[in-house]
């Protein structure tokens, strides 16, 4: 502040400084400012997937009270922030919310804040770990096994899929741990259910047996549909996957409420890995096996199995399928498979991913997507996909890949993008869209595209500009501006448009245009009156007028005008 | 040589905060990427090292509150400025102590102060994280000031909404912020020159 150059800086200088503009201000101090506004770096946006992953969890969440000035523990912040693989599950754990939603179930907890690592510790749960409240856990929990909600499964869900899976599969393994454990208890009384309505609720609700049921461990079918005790689901999930691998199971199968469990598993061998899947299981069938389980079959098992499936399954799968996946796996899978994704599924591609998709793929992505992808990839993208983007984004395109666009689309950008086309883009505007251009812009214009304009339009236009103009263009100009035309465009006109322009334009024109004009002028003067001129004046009239002169005053003449007139008079 | 304005704000960025609030992923990826950066360097001058994750609780409490917000995209980066601002106060609140703030070497200085811009590419992008350590080192009312405006591209009105103060008042805080940088890069280009000397 004691030296001379920053005491200069005043505050209407740094005011346009803080602004951007340019100021003449010490270059060590721009330069500065340049560093501190320097692109993004890809350091910066590490965190990007765990935001997104943010952003869908409350999206998802249900409405809750406000939660204003809760703070997030940093903790939990980190854990959500660095675990991207956590996170990834959490997308998976929502995603099972998400198809939960649209089975017609939601959480029917109100949202409990997570606690941090004590709350990961409870749960022993992925989505407990990376801080999705409680609440919503059960209810991932509960969609992860497709319809196992007693409140549901006692109901028969309208909309569930044609073959309900995961209840198929529940009944199955209670008929497989009944008759292992010879004990006929509420999975039998299930079972006997599953084959009028399968997978019938083992725990009846509000049924003091379900009380006890719930807590005596792996023994009881119920244990697992409480979903809120860790220990339980794990001895259920053991006593299940012990169950389907019983040789017990192809017996039970046999049983008449099977069959559709079967060949939507595309045989008894396969039944137990679907099984497996469908229930949410911790151990996954060999990739081999998983290989003979048909495509429609895996695509309905939950989502927290789905993105467990190796790539080469996950490949396999139809459309509908891929497109539950979250992004994160998405990306992961080859680019032939991303091909035949659902525009909305592939729009949720990091954009990375994204880049690198053929141009026929991307063309089917909505504008906004579009919008977002890298200036190369849009070069490569033929107009009839640019012209998808929403306006405010062709806005900021490089003028090479604009000028690609057809003129309807051009129309609606803002004139001082227009400014920076080419002459040949400019030209596929409408006049309308045209004639609303600065004068220095039409002048880049094509002389036959400037010849559409009105003449009001091309007033402004330069007069060098206008000279090229076709005489259809020429002829459209209002006077005071056909006057500053030079000579050389003025003489392509008819002499009735020349005929308009004051005497002193006129007098600037060859000497046989000036004629024509007189002509045309003194035509209209009857002959008889022209007769009555003296000899003198007479000798000056152009050769047309004097034609038209009786041959009596034009005996009068000298001889040396005869002779110029026209037909040799 | 006029510093060049922040990076240009993508032009969709309405329109991509309404898709967002719609639940639009690609459109909040849009609104991440251009304010996320900027967010994370004036954090880095308020809560140093802890900026990262200070950021990330901000994005949990946009992602969630998206939805309520209402606004334009000017307005969005006022928005998320404010809710890193107040989520800085409660780690600075909840750490009880002053942020550990990166350093900024005289090489740096050096580096503004010459006219080599060869030099100063090079460094390109170090030179960023050393830009806002430099800023960082004014006194906080400035600091702040100047990353909100250069950095967040808040204007002085929205600026002084966000650190709850007058615009007159801001556009003071900024100019002396300005000032004082000017007057340290004056000083480390003197002692480049008597050192080549």
């Amino acid at each position: 502040m004691n030296t001379r150059r920053s005491q200069r800086m005043r505050r209407g200088t740094a005011e346009q400084l803080l602004q951007g503009t340019p100021v003449p201000v010490p270059d060590p101090l721009t330069r500065l400012l340049t560093s501190a506004t320097a692109p993004p770096r890809p350091g910066e946006l590490a965190r990007e997937e765990a935001a997104v992953a943010a952003f869908h969890a409350a999206r998802l969440a249900p409405v809750a009270a406000s939660r204003r000035g809760q703070m997030v523990t940093p903790s939990l912040a980190r854990f959500l922030t660095t675990k991207v693989a956590a996170l990834t599950l959490v997308i998976c754990t929502t995603g099972g919310i998400a198809l939960a939603a649209t089975v017609g179930g939601g959480s029917p907890q109100g949202p409990v804040p997570a606690k941090g690592p004590a709350a990961a510790g409870e749960g022993g749960h992925v989505g407990a770990a990376a801080g999705v409240p409680r609440g919503r856990q059960s209810a991932g929990h509960l969609s992860g096994r497709g319809t196992l909600s007693p409140r549901r499964a006692g109901q028969g869900t309208p909309g569930a899929p044609a073959v309900p899976v995961a209840r198929l599969c529940l009944s199955l393994t209670s008929d497989v741990r009944a008759l292992l454990t010879s004990r006929p208890g509420p999975e039998r009384q299930g079972a006997a259910a599953g084959r009028q309505v399968p997978g019938g609720s083992p725990r009846p609700a509000g049924g003091g047996t379900g009380q006890r049921g719930g807590g005596a461990g792996p023994r009881s079918g119920g244990a697992w549909v409480r979903g809120s005790d860790a220990t339980r689901q794990r001895l259920a999930a053991r006593g299940q996957a012990q169950a389907l691998a019983s040789p017990v199971l192809l017996r039970v199968l046999a049983h008449p409420g099977f069959p559709r469990l079967t060949a939507t598993a595309g045989g008894a061998a396969n039944v137990a890995d679907l099984c497996t899947l469908a229930l949410g299981l911790p151990a996954l069938p060999a990739p081999r096996r998983l290989a003979s389980i048909p495509a429609p079959a895996l695509a309905a098992v939950p989502l927290a199995s789905l993105v467990r499936l190796p790539r080469g399954v996950l490949a396999q799968l139809p459309a509908p399928a891929l497109a539950r996946l979250p992004a994160p796996i998405l990306a992961r899978l080859p680019r032939p498979v991303l091909t035949r994704l659902p525009a909305p599924a592939m729009a949720r591609l990091p954009l990375a991913v994204l880049a690198g998709l053929g141009v026929r793929t991307l063309e089917r992505l909505p504008g906004t997507v579009l919008a977002t992808l890298p200036v190369p990839v849009l070069h490569r993208l033929p107009a009839t996909a640019l012209a998808r983007l929403p306006v405010p984004a062709l806005a900021t395109l490089p003028t090479a890949i604009l000028a690609r666009l057809p003129g309807s689309v051009l129309a609606e950008l803002p004139a001082q993008v227009l400014r920076r086309l080419p002459p040949a883009a400019l030209a596929r505007l409408p006049a309308s869209v045209l004639a609303k251009l600065p004068a220095a812009t039409l002048a880049r214009l094509p002389a036959w595209a400037l010849a559409r304009l009105p003449g009001a339009a091309l007033a402004g236009v330069p007069t060098s500009v206008l000279a090229r103009l076709p005489v259809a263009g020429l002829e459209k100009l209002p006077v005071p501006v056909l006057a500053r035309l030079p000579v050389a465009a003025l003489r392509r006109l008819p002499i009735s448009v020349l005929s308009r322009l004051p005497d002193s334009v006129q007098a600037k024109l060859p000497a046989w245009i000036r004629a024509r004009l007189a002509a045309t002028d003194l035509a209209r003067v009857p002959a008889p009156a022209l007769a009555k001129l003296p000899v003198s004046m007479l000798a000056q009239l152009p050769a047309p007028v004097l034609a038209s002169l009786p041959a009596a005053v034009l005996s009068l003449l000298p001889v040396s005008l005869l002779a110029a007139m026209p037909n040799g008079l | 040589m006029p510093h060049s304005p922040p990076w240009a704000q993508p032009a969709g960025i309405g329109l991509a905060l309404d898709r967002a609030r719609a639940g639009d992923e690609a459109a909040f990826r849009v609104l991440y990427r251009d304010t996320q950066p900027r967010v994370l360097r004036y954090l880095q001058a308020v809560v140093g090292a802890d900026a990262e994750d200070v950021a990330s609780e901000t994005w949990l409490q946009v992602a969630r509150d998206l939805p309520g917000f209402s606004g334009d995209g000017d307005g969005f980066r006022g928005w998320v400025a404010t809710i890193a601002r107040h989520r800085a106060a409660d780690h600075l609140r909840r750490a009880r102590r002053r942020p550990q703030r990166a350093t900024v070497t005289v090489a740096d200085l050096e580096a503004w102060a010459s006219g080599d811009d060869t030099a100063g590419q090079a460094l390109e992008l170090m030179a960023t994280e050393a830009a806002i350590a430099l800023i960082s080192q004014l006194p906080r009312d400035q600091a702040e000031a100047v990353l909100l405006r250069v950095v967040m591209g808040l204007d002085a009105v929205t600026t002084a909404r966000v650190l709850g103060k007058r615009p007159g008042a801001v556009r003071m805080a900024s100019y002396r912020g300005l000032r004082r940088l000017s007057v340290w890069l004056e000083q480390a280009a003197a002692n480049s020159e008597g050192k080549a000397e």
